[in-house]
């Protein structure tokens, strides 16, 4: 239960002076009489008793005092009308002392756990001075009248009687129970002595009863020192305009000494001690003896009467008259436990219908007397049962119990009592129900809903204010919003400000969580990370830049303007927020921008000294540090870095591998003198466009550990201006040169923000996470940053090679091209050495010297057989002076259709002892088809050929006519020849030619049976998991014959050479990557050779005699004869080997995989070495009237192996199985005589067996009739392996024979 | 069918109280960040709510949180302490919290199958700082699927609700 009421809930008690008093009061320089007993109250230690008599202590009974006239003429203003003057004497009064407020607050600093709330109290302190009587409720009707008179008038008696006789110009409404009281206020000074006064006093006591008192009072004519005494509550001013209709002159208005224009001067009152005493006697006994005594009667007298009225008979009578249809309207049924969708109910207990208006009910006055008095026991019943019947009562309800969840029900009745009228003052009800029901959150909401004016405001701060007591901080923030937004539209900025600033506060906190503090870096976030709902922050914020700009402080609105430019989240992002709502969002950034813009434009003309101070940053980042990049005139450093590493790699190792100690200068770095361009990656963050202008990058040189400043001696370019686009990225390059040669680091970017702020970032990117120790795994550690670094190398080493011709050359596929490389020594030092790295890709040089003479028709080459790339190979130059330049003429090659990229590297050097520089260069040509080129071989039937080539050329070219020169095989085995002659003629576009060449072993060359046996063991070794030696497969001779109509092009040359080779090595290291996925690219050259024996690879020679073209197109993967498995033995040792068992299945698998990759790789391959051939005379005459016809047919067999010989078995079947008698089927050749041939062939060699044929009549035969079965043989380790064969003829095709009756 | 419930906006919050997805579906654009607000203050709420609810988990509903001005703010919990807030519009119908629990565990199943989607992390993982959170992705302007399906769970509120007015 409270202890304390609010001050408004006290005795109001009006005095009606006499003219000669207010002179008198005048005179001694005293306020009027209320002002003056309103100084006494609250008065302490008054008892009151209960109606059941029980005595009630008050430590201190408050009173309020007023002039009747006053409260007259304030009654006969209309009550809205007053509401809206009250609101804006309110906010006038707010608005006028906040900024004072606001400015001491943030002087003193915030009391954290009791802060003040000056505005608060004020608002308070106004609508507890609300004093004029209200239609709806009684507090405010006055509870006793004092009729004051003193003893300076003419004739006292008359006055108090003129006095008591007036007539009380109240509006009906109010209640006119009151205590009738008199005061004689005797002055020193008065012309009636003390006794006169005295009987005065007996005549009035006799005349009006006992409630009356003499006040004697000195009242010196200079007045005394001030005593202070408690301020007035401030009230609200009487209507700017009295209407003609009030009788009586006004008073002056008695606040106005201590109203809002010096809210600071104490309320004093000019009063000598002694006359202190005696008022304060008058006001107790006047409070004791006369007003609690009528209170109290007046309540027990109610009390009866209510009491009577509660009894059961009157409460049917009423029920029923309530459920039956009474003529008064129903009030809505109002439940405790309403739900919030209840409907507000107004309560008009005494507002008729009929609109005359009646005071406030005897019950409700019941009430509020026993309110005031302290019986709250009956306070309570007789609220309740107001309540019940809707007469109001919810609003003091919650003053009077003691805190239950019921409370904020309550006072949500009483607040949606008040909402239907639109615009009631807050009255005290609202104030108490926000004083009181802290308990419940969502009222205050409701509450304001109607109202934006200050008081709201201030109901909505105070609200955050307790919120923030119960640690809701959120609410409370959200509430200090809600505040400042209304508060802003009342114009009152400083406390909007303050409001604004708080709501900040409150949503920066952060709130404490119960939550491990791993799951943070789980979720990858970090505690302190304020962009959760930032929107929200941004929300404030802008405000109060706004308003910050407004009041003047424009550098402090810069500074929360540039705060506001985080870029917004994906929260805010369009796609995210709903079609509608798009533009909002989009338009933010927009805004904050455009604000930032005006208030930094007035900042720097007004107060430019202040940019400096108010140090200025930008939030957002415009560098995306990672992805800035280093760029030299030879191309980036991060570009294709791969290439270019393997190329320093090959150089290395073969510098290595001669031997040669000098190593390769580090070849990212750049010359002095040489522009360098830093391409900055800028991205915009914001929604918006905007500008940065004055682009440029801060250089520091790297010396030991210190960087310092280079202005000297490097340039950097500025860019003016860059615009961009909401949310654009984009690469700026800013080109930096050094004049000396140094380390120098990029540490940051610098730019003007929109062309005003400047602002630098760093472009240092952050090092990878480290998880190296137990305490960097818990806690994230990160490596240095990296920097952004570029090494500056003396010129005096300095080579520019180019190509004369243009890049992007178009050639045709296989062309031969002669082009001039430029060397030019840019550097200080002779070049005296250098080397081209990189020749793999169907470069080399182009020398006059061996345009031989005549090429013999096969000429024999020596290769080296190796997989190995091609080592760097050193240019053919003397010595390069500083500033000559030398041209160079090479061939480039071009096997492949497509569009290329040469990559070369050229090392070069001054001596034969200094280190090496490189220099690069990357051309890029584009290559045209020409040909499809398929070569198919077959056994031939011919005595004296083993094979024949088809090779099929088709051109591919659109236009052009080519001519086919020559025709070149390579092969270590076989022998190649001409079958058709050696002119090819030419290829017009989109046809086809066909080439037919004859091939015959050759047995001359050096190197096949090395090769397998090399290769056989380096396999055999990847099998059984041993390490493979790194050696080079033998060398191996290769025949190359040619076929041409005009001197073949000789293969001699070393460029030619190189090209075949590039091209075969590319060839077979494709194939074997395909075929054995397993083994490492690394170790191809030492296990795979170059050169299948087997193989022949042809070469078609081109030429386009009117564009001066010419090239060759090579085609690989011919292999020719017979070969009998030869890993096979190997495999098989492999196989049967004793299993390891592995641990993972996996591995097992690979294993076996490896194992069928070989197995059926091209050199294992194995196959029936003997073709069968028939020579038969097609058409042959008999005389059948000779007698049968028996003829021997030749059967060839050719051993098509090269290495083995074989035995055969030829059996021939006298009556074929497939006797169906078809007549268009050819007849079965009948066989006699020996049926089966035994043979064996050595290698390479044919055998011709010669059955007989027996037959009777002329016919069509088919020579099908046989099988031939070939047996293999060779010793492999002390053991005969055999291999055999069985062939039949094909069924689809067959040699016949046609026997004709010569009679015929 | 839910009846007679105007949604007005939907917000996950995740277990650091950041917001993960805040989405509205009122006409007014500047009504848009008061929903934030909403958000932001129903945290009190709930945190208030699951204090004192104690430990006994497995209930995620929590109920209306809060009435303001012209909406009411309902709350959920997942158990993996995802907040769902959702806020309909002041109406005088009884509203059922069997309806309530409906939405907020169709929208929750939203949010979960969101979550699975096993490319969420993808799009983190370009970053310095890998081990990103999956959260916001789940509402990153990439993910449509999520927002559609909160969209289409809105949808078939607002058009229960149609129905019932117009049948009735």
């Amino acid at each position: 239960m409270p202890s304390v009421l609010p001050s408004s809930l006290s005795p109001h008690i009006c005095i009606l002076p006499s003219p000669d008093l207010d002179q008198l009061l005048q005179s001694s320089s005293l306020p009027p009489l209320p002002n003056i007993l309103q100084s006494f109250s609250p008065l302490p230690d008054v008892t009151t008793r209960t109606t059941s008599l029980v005595s009630i202590p008050h430590t201190s009974f408050a009173l309020r005092f007023s002039d009747l006239a006053e409260i007259e003429h304030a009654c006969n203003e209309d009550e809205d009308e007053r509401a809206v003057r009250m609101l804006d004497w309110i906010s006038a009064r707010i608005s006028k002392r906040c900024a004072k407020w606001v400015r001491d607050i943030e002087r003193l600093g915030g009391d954290l756990d009791n802060p003040r709330t000056p505005w608060w109290d004020e608002l308070r302190r106004c609508a507890e001075g609300d004093h004029v009587p209200a239609k709806t409720e009684g507090w405010n009707h006055p509870v006793a009248v004092i009729f004051a008179v003193s003893t300076t008038a003419p004739n006292p008696l008359q006055a108090i009687n003129a006095l008591h006789s007036r007539a009380l110009q109240f509006p009906p409404w109010v209640d006119t129970t009151f205590l009738r009281y008199t005061l004689i206020v005797h002055p020193q000074n008065s012309p009636l002595s003390d006794e006169e006064a005295g009987a005065l006093f007996n005549a009035v006591k006799k005349q009006y009863g006992l409630h009356s008192y003499l006040l004697s009072l000195n009242l010196p004519t200079t007045p005394p020192p001030p005593v202070p005494v408690p301020a007035l509550i401030p009230r609200l001013p009487l209507p700017p305009s009295p209407d003609s209709s009030v009788a009586k002159p006004l008073n002056p208005d008695p606040n106005e000494p201590t109203s809002p224009t010096f809210p600071t001067v104490l309320n004093t009152l000019r009063m000598e001690e002694n006359d202190i005493k005696h008022t304060a006697r008058f006001t107790r006994e006047f409070v004791v003896m006369s007003l609690v005594p009528w209170m109290e009667k007046c309540v027990l007298d109610w009390n009866e009467t209510f009491s009577s009225n509660r009894r059961l008979p009157s409460r049917l009578f009423s029920s029923t008259r309530r459920l039956f249809g009474s003529p008064s309207p129903t009030p809505p049924i109002h439940s405790a436990s309403a739900s919030i969708s209840s409907l507000p109910g107004r309560a008009s207990p005494s507002m008729p219908s009929n609109g005359v208006a009646n005071p406030p009910s005897q019950q409700r006055r019941l009430a509020e007397f026993s309110t005031i008095l302290g019986d709250f026991k009956l306070a309570v019943m007789v609220w309740e049962s107001l309540r019940k019947e809707n007469k109001g009562g919810s609003d003091i309800l919650p003053l009077l119990l003691s805190p239950s969840p019921t409370l904020p029900l309550h006072a949500s009745t009483a607040l949606s009592n008040i909402k239907s009228q639109s615009t009631d003052p807050p009255p005290h009800a609202q104030l108490r129900a926000l004083l009181y029901a802290k308990a419940s959150g969502g009222l205050y909401g409701r509450l304001v809903m109607f109202a934006e004016e200050a008081p709201s405001a201030l109901l909505l701060a105070h609200a955050a204010l307790l919120s923030t007591k119960k640690q809701a901080i959120r609410r409370a923030a959200f509430w200090y919003i809600d505040a400042a937004n209304r508060l802003e539209k009342c114009g009152i900025k400083p406390l909007t400000m303050y409001f604004l600033r708080k709501a900040k506060e409150l949503y920066k906190m952060e709130s404490r969580k119960s939550l491990s503090p791993s799951f943070w870096e789980s979720e990858g976030k970090s505690p302190n990370n304020l962009d959760d709902f930032g929107g929200i922050i941004s929300g404030i914020e802008h405000p109060l830049g706004r308003l910050l700009y407004t009041t003047g402080d424009v550098a402090g609105a810069v500074r929360v303007f540039l705060g506001l430019l985080r870029g917004s989240s994906n929260l805010h992002h369009p796609s995210n927020a709903s079609s509608d709502n798009v533009s909002k969002w989009t338009e933010s950034d927009k805004a904050y921008l455009d604000d930032f813009r005006v208030a930094y434009a007035h900042l720097s003309t007004t107060e430019p000294d202040k940019i400096a101070a108010a140090d200025l940053k930008i939030p957002i980042r415009f560098c995306v540090e990672g992805q800035t990049r280093i760029k030299f005139l030879t191309g980036s450093v991060n570009d294709d870095a791969s290439t270019w590493d393997e190329l320093e790699e090959t150089w290395r190792t073969f510098w290595k591998s001669r031997g040669g100690k000098e190593g390769l200068v580090d070849r990212k770095k750049a010359c002095t003198g040489e522009l360098i361009w830093v391409d900055l990656m800028l991205r915009n963050p914001l929604d918006a466009e905007l500008n940065l202008t004055e682009i440029s990058l801060v250089v520091h040189e790297k010396s030991g550990a210190e960087l310092t400043s280079t202005n000297v001696f490097v340039e950097v370019e500025t860019i003016d201006e860059v615009i961009l686009g909401p949310r654009e990225s984009r690469t700026v390059p800013v080109s930096l040169k050094s004049q000396r040669a140094t380390s120098l680091v990029i540490t940051s970017a610098t730019y003007k923000f929109l062309s005003y702020l400047r602002s630098t970032e760093h472009l240092a990117s952050r090092g990878r996470r480290l998880h190296n120790t137990a305490a960097q795994r818990q806690k994230p550690a990160y490596a240095p940053d990296i920097p952004l670094r570029v090494d500056i190398a003396p010129a005096s080493h300095k080579l520019l090679v180019s190509f004369v011709e243009d890049s992007h050359l178009h050639l045709i596929q296989g062309e031969t091209k002669v082009l001039t490389l430029s060397l030019s020594n840019a550097g200080l030092a002779p070049v005296e050495e250098i080397w081209m790295v990189g020749a793999d890709d169907g470069i080399w040089l182009h020398s006059d010297d061996d345009e031989s003479e005549s090429t013999p028709a096969a000429e024999v080459i020596r290769s080296q057989n190796s997989l190995k790339p091609q080592e760097p190979l050193r240019l053919p130059i003397t010595r390069i002076e500083p500033g000559e330049s030398l041209n160079l003429p090479v061939i480039l090659h071009a096997e492949q259709a497509d569009t290329h990229e040469l990559n070369l590297m050229f090392v070069f050097r001054e001596s034969n002892t200094g280190p090496f520089h490189c220099t690069r260069l990357t051309w890029t040509y584009e290559v045209q088809p020409l040909f499809y080129v398929v070569a198919t071989a077959e056994p031939s039937r011919a005595q004296g050929r083993s094979y024949v080539v088809n090779v099929d050329v088709t051109s591919r070219s659109m236009s052009s006519t080519v001519k086919l020169s020559q025709i070149t095989t390579l092969s270590p085995l076989w022998r190649c020849g001409p079958l058709t002659g050696s002119d090819f003629g030419t290829v017009p576009p989109h046809q086809c030619v066909r080439l037919l060449l004859e091939a015959n072993p050759w047995h001359d060359g050096v190197g096949s049976q090395e090769t397998l046996d090399f290769l056989s063991e380096q396999l055999g070794s990847v099998l059984r998991g041993a390490d493979v030696k790194s050696s080079d497969p033998p060398s191996i001779d290769l025949l190359c014959s040619h076929t041409s109509k005009f001197p073949p092009n000789s293969v001699q040359k070393t460029a030619m050479r190189h090209f075949i080779h590039s091209n075969r090595r590319k060839f077979t290291s494709h194939n074997i990557s395909q075929v054995h996925p397993y083994i490492p690219s690394m170790t191809y050259p030492s296990i795979f050779p170059l050169y299948n024996p087997a193989s022949v690879d042809i070469l078609v020679f081109w030429e386009i005699p009117m564009q001066q073209r010419f090239g060759h197109v090579s085609l690989y993967g011919l292999t020719l004869g017979a070969r009998h498995g030869v890993l096979h033995s190997m495999i098989e040792e492999a196989e049967s080997a004793k299993v390891k068992r592995s641990m993972y299945t996996e591995t097992q698998k690979e294993n076996l995989e490896v194992l069928d990759a070989i197995k059926g790789s091209e050199w294992n391959m194995e196959m029936d070495p003997v073709a069968l051939s028939i020579q038969q005379p097609n058409i042959i005459s008999h005389d059948f009237s000779k007698g049968p016809c028996r003829l021997s047919i030749a059967f060839n067999l050719r051993n098509h192996s090269l290495t083995h010989g074989v035995r055969c078995t030829l059996r021939m079947s006298p009556e074929p199985t497939s006797s169906s008698p078809n007549s268009s089927s050819p007849l079965p050749a009948p066989y006699f005589g020996r049926l089966t041939f035994r043979d064996s062939i050595p290698p390479c060699q044919t055998v011709t067996i010669r059955p007989k044929v027996w037959i009777s009549q002329p016919g069509t035969y088919s020579l099908n009739g046989w099988i031939l079965e070939t047996e293999v043989s060779w010793p492999v380790s002390n053991q005969a392996r055999q291999q055999r064969y069985r062939q039949e003829p094909p069924s689809r095709e067959g040699s016949y024979l046609i026997i004709h009756d010569s009679r015929t | 069918m839910p009846a007679n419930l105007t949604l007005n906006a939907v917000a996950f919050i995740s277990p650091q109280n950041h917001p993960i997805f805040i989405r509205t579906f009122s006409k007014q654009n500047e009504h848009a960040i008061k929903y934030h607000y909403v958000a932001h203050t129903s945290l009190d709420v709930i945190e208030e709510r699951v204090n004192a609810s104690g430990k006994q988990a497995g209930e995620c509903y929590l109920g209306l949180l809060y009435s303001m001005e012209d909406v009411v703010v309902y709350g959920y919990v997942t158990p993996l302490k995802v907040k769902i807030v959702l806020a309909f519009a002041l109406s005088d119908a009884i509203v059922r919290d069997i309806e309530v629990t409906m939405i907020f565990k169709a929208l929750h199943m939203a949010y979960y199958s969101a979550t699975s989607n096993p490319f969420l992390k993808l799009e983190a993982s370009n970053g310095a700082n890998n081990e990103k959170s999956p959260y916001p992705s789940v509402a990153s302007p990439k993910w449509k699927a999520f927002r559609n399906r909160v969209d289409e769970i809105s949808r078939v509120v607002g058009s229960a609700a149609n129905s019932q007015t117009s049948y009735s």
